[in-house]
């Protein structure tokens, strides 16, 4: 559950360029493609997983992404090729813009309203094609240039930590804070369903629209206080958000019947409200 | 990953000087005069200092530094050097006709490539590296394989670095993992000032000298070839593979958390929950009959529900790892650095929770994690360094191979260097 240290050279028979980030299990690595995969793109985002893991669960994982990849939505990255060698590891476009957690530049509000929009739109397609993402976070919903001068949102980085070792709910290696984005009825042993990524969907919401956490700054250092702090309070909105964001952030938290039962209801409220 | 240090480093005969240092390998030759001799004292003196774990970039640095200040000289100097770099690099760094050779990955750097000198960055190979003086070395004798220079220095022509247990005959096959670098230079090794112009050469016999043109920029490299990489151990493409069978949408989900549907070891849900007896509580959550509280949601258990009822037991907590990694009790465990290797991993009858180690503290198989009805058991399992319980408020105890402990909320469990807390599903204690 710890990583190598340093920056290799290469990972399999990707030439790898710098780290680009940290999380959810693993490390992304901004890599040159190998040869064999005929890519036109000169780098790719290499995530390569921190546990080891073995031929099964590597299957399994393989299995994950290609049926993420063959869901039809502008609004996923699109992933290339999966590889095992001393560790997992899957390589997909590469998006030097950032992430609405770490944009390279500041956004205007109208163009996160459409980034959200798109990545609601996107967990949507998945969950049409029976996929759960399972780790829906503003790092996860990275920035694409949309051709015309405009950004989209692409979401990314399929969470496959169940997949590949059953029973694991969250993973290390990333910040702590990422409990944030969890619906708690995951912690008590929910399996990921709609619902679970709709309480997703409005956590990221709610951080990028207001900047603030659900339940506040987490210990980013001390998992299990974090942990503790999301099961024992309940997730308070930021009084500074607008009105029909804080409505809309209510309903994908909201237990019982009360919550939005589809992404794509998410993505109709973002896009009302960006036209208005 | 290859311990630089704990290659066979076998000395080609030949006129020359080959020296070993920790984390550099290099070899000299100089003309026969007092000023070439001073120069490769102190180069020899220059590799002895920069020695260390990883002194590649450094070295490198020292190396176009020195090689600057000395001004003329140079162009009568043949120096090679290969040292470990920090991330698993080799760091070349070739002065004149000395000649950096790895055949079985087509790949040659001399120190004639640039006007000044060759300066690389590669991937540490796994296969054999040859270093030469041009022309010098003499055929190797029958054994010569088996030289193995460790440190000091001694005369030779050349030297050949390879693993250990690759020796020839042995017939091992070892992946061929490199590639030359091109884009990355060692750190940024500044360019040596223009040299001045020779000083006015004395009245000589000897054919005139050219001095090495001043260098404006970086040494030139050869024009970016790029690298083969051996393929991986297995690859499968994503984008554009033929498609499985389409899966049915995913389900909506439940507003409770006690129509959960337990996953089975293999995660898919296909195991039958397992059954408890327990009372519920008023929003119908199935709780250990000891409790007084919901361990759900943390209600008071009402006093109608005396009565004892069977239902799905509901998952009995986390374990929380130092690193931040939480896994979900619902089902039983086997912790180890490889579990995997266990053959009730392999059946399906344990999940498994792989740690690495580097300290050798953690065993393959280190300790489990058992449920009997609404406990949550640890055992050793014969670990080398011992399984260690604290339950909360109270110090560190070590289990007896085989030996059981209850698991309550708050626990902490220290297995070699890990450790992990196991905390009720709901924070209530």
């Amino acid at each position: 559950m710890t990583a190598a240290s340093a920056t290799p050279a290469a990972i399999a028979d990707y030439e790898i360029v710098r780290m680009l980030a940290e999380g959810n299990n693993g490390r992304f690595y901004l890599a040159r493609p190998p040869a064999r995969l005929g890519l036109a793109e000169e780098f790719v985002a290499l995530k390569v997983f921190g546990d080891r893991i073995g031929e099964q669960a590597y299957e399994r994982g393989v299995r994950e992404l290609r049926a993420f990849a063959a869901v039809r939505s502008p609004h996923l990255v699109r992933v290339f090729d999966a590889v095992l060698d001393d560790r997992f590891a899957y390589a997909m476009e590469y998006l030097p813009l950032g992430s609405l957690a770490a944009p390279a530049q500041p956004l205007p509000m109208p163009t996160v309203m459409v980034v959200l929009e798109h990545a609601a739109r996107a967990a949507h397609a998945l969950h049409e094609a029976g996929l759960a993402h399972g780790d829906i976070t503003p790092t996860n919903v990275l920035l694409a240039d949309e051709g015309d001068g405009r950004i989209g949102g692409r979401l990314s980085d399929l969470g496959l930590a169940r997949l590949l070792s059953p029973g694991n709910t969250l993973t290390g290696l990333g910040r702590a804070t990422s409990v944030e984005f969890m619906d708690p009825d995951l912690l008590a042993g929910a399996r990921p369903s709609r619902r679970t990524e709709i309480w997703a969907l409005g956590a990221t919401v709610h951080r990028a629209l207001s900047g603030a956490g659900l339940f506040g700054e987490l210990p980013d250092a001390q998992p299990l206080l974090a942990i503790r702090k999301v099961l024992a309070g309940a997730p308070q909105l930021h009084p500074g958000l607008p009105p029909e964001v804080a409505e809309l952030v209510g309903e994908c938290l909201a237990a019982g019947d009360a919550r939005i039962t589809s992404a794509r209801e998410v993505a109709d409220r973002l896009a009302q409200m960006s036209s208005t | 990953m290859t311990d630089f240090d704990g290659l066979r480093c076998a000395v080609r005969p030949g006129a020359g000087l080959v020296a070993r240092f920790p984390g550099i390998v290099c070899v000299a030759q100089v003309a026969d005069d007092q000023q070439a001799l001073s120069h490769l004292g102190a180069l020899v003196e220059l590799c002895r200092e920069t020695a260390g774990s990883s002194p590649g970039r450094v070295l490198a640095r020292r190396l176009a530094s020195w090689l600057g200040g000395i001004g003329d000289g140079i162009e009568q100097l043949r120096f090679g050097a290969v040292s470990a770099t920090a991330d698993d690099g080799l760091a070349v760094f070739l002065v004149g006709g000395v000649r950096l050779l790895i055949p079985e990955l087509d790949t040659e750097i001399s120190g004639t490539d640039a006007a000044s000198w060759t300066d690389r960055l590669l991937v540490r190979p796994e296969a054999p590296v040859q270093l030469t003086l041009d022309g010098a070395a003499q055929p190797a004798g029958p054994g010569s394989e088996m030289y193995d220079l460790r440190a000091g220095v001694v005369p030779g022509a050349g030297v050949v670095l390879r693993h250990a247990d690759t020796l020839p005959g042995h017939d091992v096959v070892v992946p061929a993992l490199a590639a030359l670098r091109q884009a990355e230079a060692p750190s940024p090794v500044h360019p040596p000032p223009p040299l001045s112009p020779p000083p006015a050469p004395p009245v000589t016999t000897a054919p005139p000298v050219t001095t090495a043109p001043p260098v404006t920029t970086a040494p030139p490299v050869a024009p970016a070839a790029r690298p083969m990489l051996a393929p991986p151990l297995r690859a499968e493409q994503i984008l554009g593979a033929t498609e499985d069978e389409p899966r049915p949408p995913l389900a909506s989900g439940h507003s409770g958390i006690h129509h959960h549907e337990p996953a089975g070891p293999g995660g898919d849900g296909a195991a039958e929950a397992p059954q408890a007896q327990g009372h519920l509580c008023s929003r119908g959550h199935l709780n250990d009959p000891r409790s007084h509280f919901c361990v759900l949601c943390g209600i008071r258990m009402n006093e109608r529900t005396g009565l004892l009822v069977i239902g799905d037991r509901p998952p009995l907590g986390l374990l929380v790892f130092d690193s931040g990694t939480t896994y979900t009790v619902d089902a039983e465990y086997l912790i180890g650095r490889m579990p995997d290797a266990d053959e009730r991993v392999r059946s399906g009858a344990l999940r498994p929770i792989a740690v690495d180690d580097h300290t050798g503290s953690m065993s393959r198989v280190h300790a489990e994690i058992r449920l009997e009805g609404w406990d949550i058991m640890i055992v050793d399992s014969g670990s080398s360094n011992g399984t260690f319980v604290a339950p909360p408020g109270e110090g560190f105890e070590q289990l007896a191979p085989g030996e059981s402990r209850r698991l309550v909320p708050g626990t902490k469990v220290r297995l070699g260097e890990a450790t992990f807390v196991f905390e009720s599903p709901s924070g209530v204690r």
